[in-house]
């Protein structure tokens, strides 16, 4: 009898557990972010499908791979550092490098995980692309640069007419 | 070729794995090959006696390892998966294991993970025990031993790339994995050796 209410109570615990992986997993591989996780060593243990369409790596190629090969050097080591002291790091502008070799722009996120005993077992990182809104950010300060010389030629036209005007005057007060 | 006789012989083998096990080589089908793949296998698991669907399967109870058996046959067969990719299929379960989710944590270092390695085994099986005899991280190699576990040489190659997988999470460098003792070709027990 008591086994049996053990047995229930394990089979029990046991499809909690199921539902709760599946809900993650769902969520994880959901994700629009493209998401990853890292082991303190710097090794990314896990990633999403939407890290894998933007780094161009599989599966098989991404996991395993040190997460220095996908960011500039001297950036990822300020990140990793500030990740470990900090615990988290919100939107830190860095150039990441897919395997295309061309070099991204992106802001990216982090947040360490500890254990029971408060020990770093590694952190997610989360990237957002930029290369989009900086395309724009570009045009948007071409086109400011394109209005500042219109504007200086305008108004360096108009304030030339004011002058004229004015000598103009100035001349026809002598002539009377 | 798979016959109802032969996995009844299967089905006998003592030992028992997590459904965890079955489900992520599913997934893999699924990944891989849709889900006609996935049916291709679930029909001719009826048609060798053990129906089970990818839906009915509980990844944390216990099944015999026979049936994991033959679940690779199966898989093996109607792909006419070689060597090479059941190596591959070991490596890319991962993916879908919840148990290297939950181990995750002592990713931190090599010596952690050594200590782990006999209870991630006992997570999976019933049967055999694996154990890290020999590492060493100036020498960059580590021997996986596993005992007890005459089950079938189809893991020969799943392990393979499991293990390679694994340990390419660890040792932030690829490696090569070799099994060097094979308890189907006389030896005592199977031995791996992971170098990077």
């Amino acid at each position: 009898m008591v086994k049996d209410e053990k047995d229930k109570k394990i089979s029990l615990l046991s499809e909690d557990l199921t539902a709760l992986e599946s809900y993650i997993s769902d969520i994880f591989t959901f994700s629009p972010l493209p998401l990853c996780f890292v082991s303190p060593l710097g090794v990314i243990l896990e990633s999403n499908p939407a890290f894998e369409k933007i780094s161009g790596f599989s599966f098989d190629e991404i996991v395993g791979k040190p997460v220095e090969e996908l960011f500039d050097k001297k950036e990822v080591e300020e990140l990793v550092r500030d990740t470990l002291e900090k615990g988290i790091v919100e939107g830190k502008e860095m150039k990441f490098l897919p395997k295309t070799g061309i070099e991204m722009p992106a802001q990216v996120f982090t947040k360490a995980r500890k254990d029971e005993e408060w020990n770093i077992t590694g952190y997610f990182l989360g990237l957002f692309d930029l290369t989009e809104i900086k395309k724009t950010e570009k045009e948007l300060r071409k086109r400011i640069e394109e209005l500042e010389k219109f504007h200086k030629l305008t108004v360096g036209r108009e304030l030339k007419m004011i002058e004229l005007k004015k000598k103009i005057k100035e001349l026809e007060a002598k002539n009377n | 070729m798979l016959t109802k006789e032969e996995a009844e012989k299967l089905i006998k083998i003592k030992g028992e794995v997590r459904g965890l096990g079955l489900r992520v080589d599913w997934d893999f089908v699924l990944r891989e090959k849709g889900k006609e793949g996935l049916k291709k296998v679930e029909d001719k698991l009826a048609e060798s006696g053990f129906p089970l669907k990818y839906k009915e399967i509980k990844p944390m109870d216990f099944y015999p390892v026979g049936f994991d058996v033959i679940s690779l046959l199966a898989i093996k067969e109607i792909f006419n998966f070689n060597e090479k990719d059941m190596e591959r299929m070991g490596r890319l379960v991962i993916k879908f294991s919840l148990f290297i989710k939950i181990f995750m944590k002592y990713f931190a270092s090599l010596e952690l993970v050594t200590k782990q390695v006999p209870r991630m085994w006992r997570e999976h099986y019933t049967v055999g025990d694996l154990e890290t005899p020999e590492f060493s991280k100036e020498k960059k190699y580590m021997v996986l031993r596993m005992k007890n576990f005459r089950i079938h040489p189809i893991y020969c190659n799943i392990h393979k790339g499991y293990f390679s997988k694994v340990a390419e999470m660890i040792v932030k460098a690829p490696v090569t994995c070799q099994e060097t003792k094979c308890m189907f070709k006389g030896n005592l027990y199977h031995e791996f050796l992971i170098t990077w």
